[in-house]
């Protein structure tokens, strides 16, 4: 009978004398518990609660913690069967010296426990100390005027624990399924396993086409942002399955074809990297998918996020093409606020500037070529618009300009699209019209979500006719919108004191109150959310990847160790080595980049669309955040590439005798 | 004209720590001709390997030199060593050293294809070679799914493909049965009938009897050779076990003294 002290002691000895492959290990387990349960205690403290853009956050938080936990479990179970590759060898040792699976089960029992404590008391002591500064930075970043304390979530640490305490008892279960079907002889050539060549599947490969170009045709084909908001989550899975089945098994195909090209493959360089690619494709497509697909996450997460921060002003001023815009159902209020405004503009010292103060009238209207026709809206936004009547008196006042127009002559302002042609046909009436570029603030052309004309007809009884003949009862509402001008301290007096004043209003249901300012806080409030979210994540991802990187070079180091030794002695240089081995890495590892860039290449249209939603329009900017992302991480990788080949090298040099 | 040469080859190993030093070479000189077959016979430690190692221009000689065709391996520069012992030397190591991510064929094309030769004039040079050592039918298996003997005759392809001046062996048989052990040794002497000088080293006499000539090493040094001179294997055993007992004497003589 041996002390009940004697596996913890053993399994101590063997983690401490395994030291250099558990660290990596430890690292890629601490790392994601840290991320976990910073993020889940973000969601989870109620310090958020009832704080504006709080729902966002929230949301953002909880998504992420899920794609978190789905990327940990991935990691993590990734990191532990390379460990379990190089530990073979050992277990099968103990096998072949006598120790029986059971008690092989158990002192891999304690090791696992052994390691998961220490994870988990670094990694949420980590979660702890850093939580903290993450979300005073994430407070910053919302420009939340509060600063409040993080305080300790024991419902987050309880379920990351339980989470973390799940995965690694399954990662366990998995390493016991091998060691127990294991013979000591299979686990002794642990590291030789799986050298058969493997066979390239039809299926799978067919599958992963099919995912792929699925995925692909439903990022291109929705146009509408509200189909890609709805779909691009399935084009995301698609892409998922479609990448995994690839570089599993359409990359073997290829490669095979490469070989059974003989010209091509009996070539120094591309005799010993296709072969050795073939050989590696097995044990590593996975992880190259996985690499593929967390640089894609990287990329998306970052490019859109860079994009929607920078987008966040240009979109204001789509919009809120005024600093002040009130929609007045009774019209005679309007001259209330107006007067209000003036008085305490002059008290506060600032102007008011590009005054808008007209009467409208707006309805829902199919769009079909130059032809207008007041219909029932619709929840979606394709071939219709908002149609909106204004007469050519308040347009002059407006605008500060001496236009006339004769009668059947109107002018034509649109957003959302071009508008081609000079005629239109509203509710059945014609017009020739002139087109405009601006109005008041606002510019013509594409840059809005959906389609809105606004129609000046020459006067107010030409526009009763057209909403007549549309069988339209409509109530004019009237607009009052404009811009201040002076120091940012004056316009900040006069923003609190006008609030106060309309908020004080008796009337304040009857209209509607919108303010730039208050306008860009909200964003704020939402896009400090996605910057913190997207370059915690964009991080997170990097890191995971550069883990799997490097756990790659490691394993397929020590793997390759003997194979360059023999190559050596049967006639290749150091030169040649070292060549050959920069070749076939730059092939595996810019293979996961090159199909990284097309997935977003190919993702940049539906985001671009999506982006719509969140008020950003501009695709220049879109094209350069994407361009600028894709340059930053490619950098960033190829220092990881740089320095896992250096050492890889290292591992696979011929020890100078 | 001679086609290896030997000159009063030293070498010395320091080991890392302590700087202890090993003198695993003293002062060995020989030379081997065109054609011939010659054998190295010493004990464990004697220096057999490290003296290969030398040949093969592995490792750099503490003193003295190794010409081959009148060109001495110090002589070539570091960068070019590689194709030098892809071009002229063929290696048969004891432990096989094929690779497992090729197949049979792959493995014996492999320093054609590091030397960038064209896979036409790759193929009529095997066909003849795998027929002659058999291995025609496992040609397209893997490493892993042939026998330790199959393996030794690709090693042996993959040696002789090249044409190289000459065949460096190191305990060719010490991984094998006795069987396939004697199945080696025919088809290396055979491939020498037909020209191929070959140098083997080895501590078994029974692989030793096959060759033409028997150099025996000890203590860094060549102390005794023996030529065939005509007579059969079975002579030529006997006469390198007949020496061997009057070495071990020598040795514990000296020992005792
Ligand atoms: N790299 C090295 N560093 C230090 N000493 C070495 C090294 N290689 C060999 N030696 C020593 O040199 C001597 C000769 O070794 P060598 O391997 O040449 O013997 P061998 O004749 O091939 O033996 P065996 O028949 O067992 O293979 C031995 O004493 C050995 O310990
Ligand atoms: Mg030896």
């Amino acid at each position: 009978m041996r002390p009940l002290t004697f596996y913890p002691k053993l399994a101590l000895g063997n983690l401490w004398r395994n030291k250099s492959t558990y660290l990596p290990y430890l690292l890629a387990c601490i790392v994601s518990i840290f991320t976990f349960y910073t993020l889940l205690a973000i969601n989870m403290n109620g310090v958020l609660d009832g704080m504006r853009g709080e729902s966002v956050v929230k949301s953002f938080t909880a998504i992420g913690t899920i794609l978190l936990a789905i990327f940990c479990s991935i990691l993590i179970f990734y990191t532990n069967s390379f460990l379990m590759k190089r530990r073979k060898k050992e277990l099968g040792l103990y096998s072949i010296l006598g120790m029986e699976k059971k008690n092989i089960a158990v002192l891999m029992f304690f090791e696992t426990f052994f390691i998961s404590l220490i994870a988990l008391v670094l990694g949420l002591g980590l979660g702890l100390l850093l939580s903290k500064l993450l979300f005073w930075a994430l407070l910053r970043m919302v420009r939340f005027t509060v600063m409040l304390e993080m305080p300790l979530s024991f419902l987050a640490i309880g379920i990351t624990v339980l989470f973390f305490c799940a995965v690694f008892l399954l990662a366990l279960f998995s390493n016991l399924r091998q060691v127990h079907l294991a013979n000591p002889i299979d686990l002794m050539a642990g590291a030789r396993q799986g050298e058969r060549e493997p066979k390239a599947s039809w299926l799978l490969t067919l599958v992963g086409i099919v995912c792929l170009g699925a995925g692909y045709f439903v990022a291109l084909y929705f146009r509408s942002p509200l189909e890609v908001l709805m779909l691009f989550l399935l084009a995301v899975l698609l892409v998922i399955i479609g990448t995994y089945c690839l570089f599993t098994s359409g990359s073997i195909a290829l490669l095979k074809l490469l070989r059974r090209n003989k010209r091509f493959y009996y070539q120094p360089d591309h005799f010993i990297s296709v072969s050795g690619m073939i050989y590696r494709m097995k044990q590593n497509a996975a992880g190259l998918a996985t690499i593929c697909i967390l640089s894609c996450m990287v990329l998306v997460t970052v490019s859109s996020t860079v994009s929607l921060n920078v987008g966040a002003e240009d979109s204001l001023e789509v919009q809120y093409p005024y600093a002040y815009d009130l929609r007045f159902e009774a019209p005679e209020d309007a001259d209330v606020l107006l007067f209000g405004a003036q008085t305490i503009a002059a008290e506060n010292g600032v102007s008011l500037t590009h005054l808008q103060d007209y009467h409208r009238r707006a309805f829902w209207a199919k769009m079909q070529g130059n032809s207008l026709v007041a219909a029932e809206e619709e929840g979606n936004l394709i071939g219709g618009g908002l149609v909106a009547l204004l007469t050519l008196e308040e347009y002059n006042k407006n605008e500060g300009t001496t236009v006339s127009l004769a009668p059947g002559q109107a002018l034509l302002f649109m957003t959302g699209s071009r508008y081609e042609g000079n005629t239109v046909t509203v509710n059945g009436i014609p017009y020739d019209v002139e087109v405009l570029e601006t109005l008041g603030r606002e510019e013509a052309g594409g840059r809005d979500i959906g389609k809105s004309v606004t129609l000046i007809l020459p006067d107010s009884a030409a526009v009763d006719a057209v909403l007549h003949s549309g069988g339209l009862q409509i109530d004019p509402q009237r607009v009052l919108a404009f811009d201040l001008e002076g120091t940012p301290e004056a316009k900040a007096g006069f923003d609190e004191a006008y609030h106060s004043y309309v908020n004080g209003l008796h009337t304040q249901e009857t209209f509607q109150f919108r303010v730039r300012e208050d306008g860009r806080e909200d964003w704020y409030a939402t896009n400090g959310g996605f910057l913190f979210l997207g370059i915690y994540f964009g991080v997170l991802f990097m890191l995971a990847a550069a883990m799997i990187i490097y756990y790659k070079q490691m394993s397929e180091g020590y793997d390759d160790v003997s194979r360059f030794e023999i190559l050596q002695k049967v006639g290749m240089g150091e030169e040649e080595v070292k060549h050959t081995i920069n070749r076939q890495i730059l092939v595996v590892f810019f293979l996961p980049l090159l199909v990284a860039v097309l997935h977003i290449t190919v993702a940049f249209f539906p985001i671009s669309r999506a982006m719509v939603i969140f008020g950003v329009l501009n695709t220049p900017l879109l094209v350069g955040a994407t361009l600028l992302t894709i340059a930053a991480y490619t950098i960033l990788y190829l220092l990881v590439f740089r320095q896992t080949a250096k050492t890889y090298y290292r591992i696979v040099r011929r020890q100078p005798s | 004209m001679e086609l290896l040469e030997v000159k009063h080859l030293k070498k010395v190993y320091t080991t890392r720590f302590g700087g202890n030093k090993v003198q695993a070479l003293s002062d060995v000189s020989f030379s081997v001709r065109e054609g011939e077959f010659v054998a190295i016979m010493g004990e464990s430690g004697s220096g057999k390997t490290t003296l290969l190692n030398l040949l093969a221009s592995l490792d750099k000689p503490t003193a003295g030199q190794v010409v081959l065709r009148g060109k001495s391996l110090s002589s070539v520069k570091e960068r070019q060593l590689a194709a030098f012992r892809r071009e002229h030397l063929g290696f048969i190591f004891q432990d096989f050293n094929l690779l497992d991510t090729f197949n049979v064929e792959d493995n014996i094309y492999l320093p054609l294809v590091l030397s960038g030769r064209r896979y036409d004039e790759m193929q009529p040079r095997l066909e003849p070679l795998a027929q002659k050592l058999a291995i025609t039918d496992i040609l397209k298996k893997f490493p892993y799914e042939i026998s330790g003997g199959q393996k030794q005759r690709v090693a042996a392809a993959r040696a002789l493909i090249t044409g190289p001046d000459i065949v460096l062996a190191d305990e060719p048989t010490g991984a094998l049965d006795s069987k396939a052990s004697g199945a080696l040794l025919r088809l290396l002497a055979e491939v020498n009938r037909e020209g191929q000088t070959i140098l083997m080293v080895t501590h078994s006499a029974k692989a030793a009897s096959k060759a033409g000539r028997v150099l025996f090493i000890r203590d860094g040094e060549v102390f005794h050779q023996i030529y065939r001179g005509g007579v059969s294997d079975e002579e030529l055993y006997q006469k390198i076990g007949h020496a061997l007992t009057v070495s071990a004497a020598t040795s514990e003589e000296r020992q005792a003294v």
